[in-house]
């Protein structure tokens, strides 16, 4: 029972909810709290997935019974036992599958992103001509900005950025770069990047991957309009986007990274629409239950009885120890 | 490590304003005025640089002579390609302020971003809701 109820769960929230959640018009505008629900609701589904493993090898109470053991120090359960039957093996072969996935993509995507900012740092030592505390401007003429977090930081920016952009205008890309930095969205988007790739099929890591993406560039957009007008970073995002080559056929007008730019550039100058704290609220409700959910799966059947836990506990050890001596 | 990072990127500034191959003792004497080395430090960061791909070395006599493998604005625009050409999966080294995107949805934008900047109330008015929301 309680294990069909846990893969309702990782099926409802892990496949469905995603979509919806991806075409909710409000994550634009709120783009911070739509990261967190969409961080939140990965770890929920990978925590609950685990969870129903967990219940394979033994009964959902008593899981609750070891965590509220563990949670209130009273040392490990006597009730966990060695796995027997097939269905406990089972269980544990999926929990060791998940684990040991989700820790060797983490290492394989953590690596390749330190390997290659070192590198790029290297080329911006040799290449790079320093211009302010963290920024670094490359002789090229193509226009372009970027940032290259870790070691401090560093905000790239190129020649042919400097000729395009007018004072104001360079400054907002500045801020917005900052705002990453700061912000430390490089490790934000590392969490789902490494979910993703250790379970591509799950549609919910995937688009959180790619939404988290383009969230934490409206997140940086909001920061640097402390520094700038809407239209003047609006500006400078479309001098920076500009087409590599007129010549160039276009490939398909409607890529899913065009239409994120149009959305970004869209929504800095066309007024926001007025969000309720009351819409607000039951957002960060749903982020937050999704936090509940796993941890209430374990601790209520368990919580009913909460109070004579240690005791109980503790005194059928106190007599199993008797008993031995 | 640090250290012998920014130490290569002056040695490379060196071999890069140098009119042709240069020896170790070249490099050493042109630094000499503002940064004094000894000559086996210069030869070891050298080797390094030859064996990374920054130099390329021709043996004259009993030494070498070491030239840029490619220009400063060669390399420039090799980084530049890797950089721009991060996809998805590689991406997460590096934040990018924006994609590029094709002629049509640029014409298209410049177009919405003029009429919008024609119509300055309406701006005014959505940088007040942004003052009120932020």
């Amino acid at each position: 029972m309680s294990l069909a109820l846990l893969v309702v769960y990782v099926t409802v929230v892990g496949v469905l909810l995603p979509r919806q959640l991806s075409q909710a018009g409000w994550t634009s505008h709120a783009p911070r709290l739509a990261a967190g629900t969409w961080l939140v609701a990965a770890a929920s589904v990978l925590s609950v997935a685990l969870l129903a493993a967990a219940v394979l090898v033994t009964s959902l109470h008593t899981l609750g019974d070891a965590f509220v053991l563990l949670l209130q120090g009273c040392g490990w359960p006597p009730q966990l036992r060695a796995p027997a039957g097939s269905s406990d093996y089972a269980g544990l072969v999926i929990i060791g599958w998940i684990v040991s996935r989700t820790v060797h993509s983490g290492y394989l995507v953590c690596r390749a992103a330190r390997r290659e900012r070192r590198q790029h740092r290297c080329d911006l030592r040799l290449l790079g001509e320093p211009a302010g505390t963290g920024v670094v401007v490359l002789d090229h003429p193509r226009p372009s900005a970027f940032c290259v977090p870790g070691d401090g930081g560093h905000i790239v920016l190129t020649r042919g950025a400097l000729d395009v952009l007018s004072p104001a205008e360079l400054a907002a890309v500045l801020a917005h770069e900052r705002a990453h930095l700061s912000g430390r969205h490089h490790v934000i988007v590392l969490l789902p990047a490494i979910l993703a790739t250790a379970f591509p099929r799950m549609p919910l890591f995937t688009l959180a991957l790619s939404e988290v993406r383009r969230l934490v560039e409206l997140a940086a957009d909001d920061k640097a309009l402390r520094r700038a007008t809407p239209a003047t970073l609006a500006q400078a995002v479309l001098r920076l986007a500009v087409p590599a080559s007129a010549q160039h056929p276009v490939t398909s007008p409607l890529n899913a990274t065009g239409t994120a730019t149009t959305e970004r550039v869209l929504r800095l100058v066309t007024p926001r629409p007025r969000r309720t704290r009351l819409a607000m609220l039951s957002r960060l409700l749903v982020a937050v239950s999704f936090a509940a959910t796993p941890l209430a799966a374990v601790a209520l059947p368990a919580a009913t009885d909460l109070a004579s836990h240690c005791t109980e506990a503790t005194t059928s050890r106190h007599l199993a120890d008797v008993g031995l001596e | 490590m640090e250290r012998l990072g920014a130490l290569e990127a002056e040695l490379m500034d060196q071999l890069w304003a140098a009119r042709g191959p240069v020896a170790v003792r070249d490099v050493r004497d042109a630094l000499q005025s503002t940064r004094p080395l000894a000559y086996t430090t210069v030869m070891t960061v050298m080797d390094r640089l030859f064996h990374k791909g920054w130099l390329v070395r021709d043996r004259v006599g009993r030494s070498y002579q070491y030239r840029p493998a490619l220009s400063r604005g060669e390399y420039t625009a090799r980084m530049m390609r890797d950089v721009l050409s991060t996809t998805d999966d590689r991406g997460l080294a590096l934040l990018h302020f924006v994609d590029t995107m094709g002629p049509a949805e640029y014409e298209a934008l410049q177009e919405a971003l003029r009429w919008h900047q024609s119509h300055p109330p309406r701006a005014a008015e959505s940088a007040r809701v942004e003052d009120e929301t932020s």
